[in-house]
């Protein structure tokens, strides 16, 4: 075998295993760094919310291709909204708690930093068809808060 | 799963961490308080593929509970035989798919056929994680990132 043919052997070999890799690393998963008004509509509809007029979405991924799906989204809105926010929301009637994260920090989405949140209120609601959302309201910030959702089903 | 997965240490923790919240304000409720069986609720969590991919592709979201039969002992101490309770249903959803290596897409719906003529079983996955906790009043597992698992004098 000629070199030629060895270098052509091996980056084959190499790019077949790194496809390998990023397909068994994680499924198929998908980031959006400009959390567009469409794309936080389709969110709505999954989560079963519906964002104030202030939301501004900051990040968010979608997790697809194991037996179970998953969505991240982490957003801002005023905090004078939050109320209303929740009354229409799964936790309507759920106890937040400040003493316990439901979300937390993964490895590799440097974005998603729950753990790093001081003051906050936190839960978990089952919605339909074995599906469950999540919530951590930073409350840090005087004017401004951010929510962090991951929904998943089970 | 407790092994790979962050995800799911730290759900076993807040389990741990809620068992002995509630037997710490129970105990000062009630003075005569020695033994007892106590169970929480079903929470849920999820394995994502960031955290442990073998445990996404395996199992993605479960449901668990902590349960524990618990003992006061003297000095502000407690001992706790605690179980972490998990489960899930392995079952394939028409709207689902798993992408395998080289793009190759498997819809839910084909694997579900072959459970529905017989060829294939969907399944319940069940499992219990038991440990021994001996804890002085006021100690809790480390629930982030960074925090040593340092639980004292506890045994599997």
């Amino acid at each position: 075998m000629s070199r030629v043919d060895l270098l052509l052997v091996t980056c084959f070999l190499g790019a077949v295993l790194s496809g390998c890799a990023t397909v068994w690393s994680g499924g198929r998963s998908s980031v959006e760094p400009d959390v567009t008004k469409e794309k936080l509509q389709q969110y709505e509809k999954v989560m079963h919310l519906t964002f104030p007029g202030s939301t501004r979405g900051l990040n968010a991924r979608e997790v697809t291709g194991g037996p179970d799906d998953a969505l991240y989204l982490k957003a801002e809105i005023d905090k004078d909204e939050l109320d209303s926010f929740l009354k229409k929301s799964p936790f309507a009637d759920a106890n937040l708690r400040n003493d316990q994260k439901f979300v937390g920090n993964e490895k590799g989405q440097t974005w998603w930093q729950p753990d790093d949140v001081k003051t906050y209120k936190s839960g978990q609601v089952s919605l339909t068809q074995g599906e469950v959302l999540n919530i951590l309201l930073d409350l840090d910030q005087d004017k401004k808060v951010v929510i962090y959702l991951l929904w998943h089903e089970t | 799963m407790l092994m790979n997965s962050d995800g799911a240490r730290r759900h076993r923790n807040k389990e741990i961490n809620d068992a002995m919240d509630f037997v710490e304000q129970f105990t000062t409720l009630n003075s005569n308080f020695k033994t007892s069986s106590i169970v929480g609720t079903w929470t849920r969590g999820f394995n994502s593929d960031n955290d442990s991919g073998n445990w996404f592709f395996a199992v993605g979201g479960y449901s668990a509970v902590g349960s524990a039969n618990v003992k006061v002992l003297p000095d502000c101490m407690y001992l706790m035989e605690f179980a972490f309770n998990f489960s899930d249903r392995y079952n394939w959803d028409a709207h689902k798919g798993v992408t395998m290596p080289l793009g190759h897409r498997v819809k839910d719906t084909e694997l579900g056929r072959l459970h529905l003529v017989g060829l294939a079983q969907e399944y319940d996955m069940v499992g219990t994680y038991e440990m021994r906790v001996c804890w002085h009043k006021g100690y809790r597992y480390p629930t982030e990132p960074g925090q040593t698992d340092d639980p004292g004098r506890t045994g599997r």
